[in-house]
């Protein structure tokens, strides 16, 4: 997978790049318009992560001729603007979703993963792990071969698990990813656990292995073994 | 205005004279009966023109009040305050237009500050926020150390929240929520309460609902959400177990009210609606929502009461 990201602040694109790394995505990088610019027009990307405001353009701008170029190519708006009319704003023309600073980069991740998905690679629609089998076309979960059936949130945590797999997740981003950011967040900790209890054991009632490990403190980890 | 005046007490001077000699050829020669006349005549078309003069200024100094309070100093436009005829009160005239500059420049000055702050807090919170995510990756650390990074992952939520309910609530004030629209209540509650479906299950709230018909109000929707997840947030956090929420329809009335069991409170309502003033037992709120709440209601011209007695806390709203 293919990803541009243009942003001028030199420190959080060096922080997401580094996020990035070991997920074997190429990526690249504009610090504004210009750079966005001349990349923009000489490559093909799957998904463009585009900062509004650049020191020398707008970067609606920048929307705009990706969307006319080929309009399969993926933007996701990363904005320090979170009012609403900001965000049907850039959807309106034409980005493919809108990420309010501070965003948990896991989150970014399912965004990215998400928006690639639905634009690029049709039919393809299957995410595996193992036994584990997901088919986000019809929200359809299979364990060795077997349909299990999950609640809406049970199967959203699930995919959210598996997009980030082998990464630490944060309580925060796991409750931000399922109940938006008006909940506060220490009420929904309790909820992301019972969740997390009913999907183990749905998984594991279809002869599936428990992959959904606890990180004391901090959150959880879906991954084959527990410590790595 | 003088020579209006001058003018006057002319032709009354000469229609004075004129008088006196008529009254002079019917060998009316007493000046003690026409002069008093005379003074009379004269302070009474002054007085009239005084208290006609007054009315005008008065008029016109009202219009120009007027023009103050509700003066739209969002604009960069500066004849705001027009010219008025009042000519003695000239000084008042600019030294007002210069006080209504200085306000205006001070409110985009403040609008852009707000803008700024938003924005240069959120790059560097989602720096710090990534380095974290970072750094929990790491093999290397040891269980204690997950704690006081998840503290600091809190600490930075909060900071994040804050942020964002201030800049929220200054939008509101710099009445950036223009647009009306049509709204059904009825649509937005059961959003609201899917939204808490988990905390009301998991507290066993009785959640009762009566309202017969769609209740629809005019006002912005951005702010008709907010203020209607956040009644209802404050009514499912603000709890006990076991507990209650109920909604009812106002009779007589387009309005809501929505009761709540919850605990005792303390602090007086008054209190409560101010920024950052947080109940005893609740130090995960940052205590805004009351603020949001009660400014959203001022804005939209809705009528708000909120009382609490013994644990039970009754809000109702009128639009």
């Amino acid at each position: 997978m293919k990803l541009l990201i243009v942003e001028d602040d030199v420190e959080l694109l060096r922080t997401v790049l580094k996020y990035f790394d070991s997920f074997g995505y190429v990526i690249e990088k504009a610090k504004n318009y210009r750079e966005g610019f001349n990349k923009i027009s000489s490559f093909e990307y799957d998904c463009i992560l585009l900062d509004l405001n650049l020191p020398d353009g707008d970067g609606i701008g920048l929307l705009e001729i990706i969307k006319q170029k080929n309009k399969t190519t993926g933007v996701i708006i990363l904005s320090a603007n979170s009012s609403i009319e900001t965000k049907v704003a850039g959807l309106e023309i034409g980005a493919d979703d809108y990420l309010t600073k501070p965003f948990h980069l896991s989150e970014l991740n399912a965004r990215i993963k998400s928006v690639v998905r639905r634009n690029k690679y049709e039919g393809d629609n299957l995410i595996s792990f193992n036994e584990i089998n997901v088919d986000t076309a019809g929200q359809e979960v299979k364990v060795n071969g077997k349909s299990i059936k999950l609640t809406k949130k049970e199967y959203e945590l699930l995919l959210y698990l598996l997009i980030n797999k082998n990464r630490v997740l944060t309580k925060q981003s796991i409750s931000e990813h399922i109940w938006g950011d008006f909940i506060d967040r220490s009420d929904s900790y309790d909820f992301i656990y019972s969740h997390l209890k009913n999907l183990r054991k749905k998984i594991l009632e279809k002869g599936g292995k428990d992959y959904i490990h606890t990180i004391y403190g901090i959150g959880y980890k879906f991954s084959e073994r527990e410590t790595e | 205005m003088i020579a209006v005046i001058l003018v006057v007490s002319q032709l009354l001077l000469i229609f004075t004279m004129f008088l006196y000699d008529w009254f002079s050829a019917f060998s009316f020669k007493n000046n003690w009966v026409v002069l008093p006349l005379f003074f009379v005549v004269e302070i009474a078309a002054l007085l009239i023109y005084e208290k006609l003069n007054t009315n005008r200024i008065k008029l016109s100094f009202g219009r120009f009040i007027k023009q103050i309070k509700k003066g739209n100093y969002e604009s960069e436009e500066s004849h705001i305050i027009q010219k008025y005829d009042f000519v003695n009160i000239t000084d008042i005239q600019i030294e007002l237009s210069q006080l209504v500059g200085q306000i205006q420049a001070d409110y985009s000055e403040q609008k852009r500050y707000i803008e700024n702050v938003s924005h240069e807090l959120m790059t560097p919170i989602a720096i710090i926020r990534g380095k974290l995510e970072l750094l929990i990756q790491s093999p290397n650390i040891e269980k204690n150390d997950f704690i006081l990074i998840n503290d600091m992952m809190l600490k930075l939520d909060r900071l994040t929240r804050v942020n964002q309910s201030l800049v929220l609530l200054s939008k509101i004030d710099y009445n950036h929520y223009q647009d009306k629209s049509v709204i059904s209540f009825n649509d937005i509650l059961n959003e609201t309460l899917d939204l808490f479906e988990d905390q009301i299950r998991v507290d066993e709230l009785s959640v009762r609902k009566d309202i017969k018909e769609d209740i629809q109000f005019n006002m912005n929707e951005n702010l008709a959400y907010l203020l209607i997840k956040n009644i209802i947030k404050n009514a499912v956090i603000h709890n006990v177990s076991k507990g209650y929420i109920r909604i009812n329809e106002l009779s007589n009335e387009n309005g809501i009210q929505i009761i709540n069991s919850g605990l005792v409170v303390d602090t007086s309502t008054d209190r409560l609606f101010e920024r950052f003033e947080v109940g005893a037992n609740n130090s995960d709120s940052i205590g805004l929502g009351l603020s949001i709440i009660s400014r959203i209601c001022e804005v939209s011209g809705i009528q708000l009461s909120y009382e609490h007695a013994k644990g039970e806390h009754r809000i109702e709203i009128r639009f």
